[in-house]
């Protein structure tokens, strides 16, 4: 199996059945060797080779992730020459679509990148680092996701990993991403008004008026007319309405 | 190094102690719906008060961590204002402690976010977000006791009158104090009187309620020195990590 390519863009494969089992090579020569990605799959050897190099600075860029199934689980690592530090794109990039589908506890149809709780995953030596901040400081459901995201990692052989929590920058719903706010309404819930959550960090003595809140529309019938029933709600992170159009009560994820 | 683990010890210990005394409320709130509020409110102190703790043990370096300083320390080492040891009395008195530390908690995390101590400007910054929502929550059922019924006006009264004398301590300053402003970690407590008094004394009217004159104030808790209050407080919320200290979920 082989296309070999004439031009700008080379993309080659190759299954080989009696050797190594799989290879595939990408290269993009539109501006002299600026991309190049390789895999490669070695039943015998090492089980997994990745890299990908990005020559468009000179060496500023390379990706590189192994998968040793003797030795240690999975080492990724990247190079980014022009600031010395280790990083990884491929194994990185994975790694997100991985926590993408880690859920948040308490908002079960939105999952914690979608809830902007994900704040960098990178590689220290040979450790993968997730870092997460907390919605609310004493949420229950924090040590709740992290060992969901932990389960998840391994569940796909990524076993050296550690959780680091972060505190700065400060979460605020609005963190929540479009995908999070509109799963949020597809599940009856009503997302937080937007562009609220910074506002509120440094307090003034002149007492906040209500409508800073926002009012939210019922996630079920769209009517503006809804009334604040408990400033609390089932979970730390919202507040409980009912809508006075078709009388349903609801959950409001609280803006701030 | 050693003021600061002080000054961070008695934000979290305020915390702390507030928030033990609001989550007694689980199951004997009034309705359904303060019963979760009182929940929410107790989680977020008790998630500040892990916060500042965890840090005061770091910066102490002796291997303690929040739940140790929390679970193994008596009375005299907390660093808790005397306001919030107060008992919970009735709903009057536990919604006006609140309001009263609310109020002032919000302008001392807003100044300590411009802490030069990283750590803390962010553990300030993240509650005092979740201190704003306390607070417009505890100033709405002030109002609504001071200027509801005629028992819940005399309740609510009785409370401010009671509490009054445990308001000054928040703005006493001391030699830790004054070492956190000089090297700009810390604020001034002596600068939020004003503020605070400005808001108290608009809610208070709002209420229909009267502010109290000027008067003897309590003091000491900063420095260790408790009411009898706390003593119970701390026997209910340590005898289990004390009587088996190894025990674990």
């Amino acid at each position: 199996m082989r296309r070999p390519s004439t031009s700008a863009l080379r993309a080659y494969a190759q299954d080989d059945t009696k050797g190594t089992a799989l290879r595939a090579y990408a290269q993009d020569d539109t501006k002299g060797g600026a991309l190049r990605a390789y895999a490669q799959d070695d039943t015998k050897g090492t089980a997994l080779c990745a890299y990908a190099q990005d020559d468009t600075k000179g060496t500023a860029l390379r990706a590189y992730a192994h998968d040793d199934t003797k030795g240690g689980a999975l080492r990724a690592y990247a190079q980014d020459e022009t600031k010395g530090t280790l990083r990884s794109r491929d194994a990185i990039a994975n790694v997100w679509a991985l926590l993408d589908e880690v859920m948040d506890p308490e908002l079960p149809a939105v999952s914690i990148t979608d809830l902007g709780i994900v704040r960098e995953v990178r590689s220290d030596d040979d450790e993968l680092v997730v870092a997460l901040t907390p919605t609310y400081s004493g949420c229950p459901a924090t040590e709740v996701i992290e060992r969901d995201v932990l389960e998840a990692l391994r569940s796909h052989g990524i076993e050296r990993v550690r959780i680091e929590r972060r505190l700065a920058p400060l979460w605020t719903t609005d963190w929540i991403t479009p995908r999070g706010r509109a799963r949020l309404e597809e599940n009856g819930i009503a997302p937080p008004a937007a562009g609220i959550g910074n506002t509120l960090v440094i307090l003034s003595v002149a007492p906040e008026r209500r409508e800073v809140e926002g009012q939210p529309p019922c996630p079920r019938c769209a009517s503006q007319a809804t009334t604040e029933l408990s400033r609390f709600g089932s979970t730390p992170c919202k507040a409980l309405y009912r809508c006075d159009a078709c009388r349903e009560p609801f959950d409001y994820v609280k803006p701030h | 190094m050693k003021a600061k683990g002080e000054y961070v010890l008695r934000f979290g210990d305020s915390a702390l102690v507030l928030a033990q005394r609001t989550a007694a409320w689980v199951a004997h709130a009034p309705v359904m719906e303060e019963d979760v509020a009182l929940a929410n409110v107790a989680l977020d102190l008790f998630g500040q008060a892990r916060l500042w703790l965890d840090y005061a043990g770091e910066i102490e370096a002796e291997g303690r961590d929040a739940d140790r300083l929390v679970f193994h320390r008596d009375a005299s080492a907390y660093r808790n204002v005397l306001l919030v040891e107060q008992p919970n009395g009735n709903f009057a008195d536990t919604m006006v402690r609140g309001f009263f530390y609310d109020a002032w908690a919000a302008l001392a995390y807003g100044r300590l976010t411009g802490s030069n101590d990283e750590r803390i400007a962010a553990v300030a910054a993240k509650s005092a977000k979740e201190t704003a929502y306390h607070l417009r929550r505890s100033e709405d059922w002030l109002v609504r006791l001071g200027d509801g019924t005629e028992l819940s006006h005399e309740r609510a009264q009785c409370a401010v009158d009671e509490l009054w004398r445990f308001t000054g301590e928040l703005f006493l300053g001391d030699e830790v104090d004054a070492e956190m402003v000089a090297c700009g970690i810390g604020f001034d407590p002596q600068a939020l009187r004003e503020p605070w008094l400005q808001r108290v004394s608009a809610a208070l009217a709002t209420a229909t309620l009267v502010k109290p004159g000027d008067g003897w104030m309590q003091r000491g808790g900063k420095q260790g020195r408790h009411s009898e209050a706390l003593g119970y407080l701390l026997a209910e919320m340590q005898v289990l990590p004390r009587s088996y200290p190894e025990a674990v979920w």
